[in-house]
């Protein structure tokens, strides 16, 4: 979660945004290579998320 | 003074719509099982590498993912399956053995007193009190930062604890 934007990796699909506490769901792959998801993480207002092969950043 | 309008929208539309994932300069060689955050500094873990074997270790990134750095001399196993910040301690939980740094990575040092088969694949930290979750011997408690570890499975109906939260 970042503020009220929640975040969910679906593997071999893409990462989904909710920004209305999961009532809908966009799919945000602008730029993932590799949608083999393991892992988001939020640092401040930095989101990455890990794949089976390396580590993506949301800018 | 028109066209100055209208390249000022375009950027602000631009800057509005287009985040986008970028993909970072590694690491490579495996699965990315964990993430941690010391301070600025960004630490994942990899899992598993190609059919068959492990992944490549701990990695440390200082400018968000700009570059990264091996971080596993002293880890004797390079699946790592959990990493966990506690203040500037990082613990990383393994196939065989749970380590902890002190020194954002340089070394590390095994910390499974009172886990028998230390098969670490899950952590988190509650107040003063670090939990351990295993793939075999459920969970373990520490209480000084990881000197000692007791097992707390009252409850606990399999022994094989992938996350907390």
């Amino acid at each position: 979660m970042n503020g009220t934007e929640i975040y969910a990796g679906v593997y071999g699909v893409g990462v989904y945004k909710s920004v209305n506490n999961g009532v809908s769901w966009s799919l945000t792959n602008n730029g993932i290579t590799n949608t083999n998801f393991s892992k988001i993480w939020i640092n401040g207002q930095d989101i990455f998320v890990g794949t089976y092969d390396g580590v993506f950043l949301l800018k | 003074m028109k066209r100055l309008y209208f390249l000022l929208i375009l950027i602000f539309c631009h800057h509005t719509i287009s985040a986008q994932w970028h993909q970072t300069n590694g690491p490579g060689g495996g699965v990315i099982s964990s993430f941690a955050s010391v301070g600025n500094n960004l630490f994942v873990a990899t899992s598993f590498g190609a059919i068959g074997s492990y992944g490549a270790g701990v990695f440390l990134s200082t400018n968000n993912g700009s570059t990264w750095t091996p971080k596993s001399v002293g880890l004797a196993s390079s699946g790592i399956f959990t990493l966990l910040a506690d203040g500037s301690n990082l613990y990383a939980g393994t196939d065989g053995d749970l380590f902890k740094t002190t020194n954002n990575g340089n070394s590390w040092s095994q910390v499974n007193n009172g886990i028998p088969t230390p098969y670490i694949i899950s952590m988190i930290i509650s107040g003063t009190s670090i939990f351990a979750g295993t793939a075999d011997s459920g969970i373990y408690v520490s209480n000084n930062n990881g000197n000692s570890w007791s097992s707390v499975n009252i409850g606990i109906a399999n022994p094989q604890v992938w996350a907390f939260a």
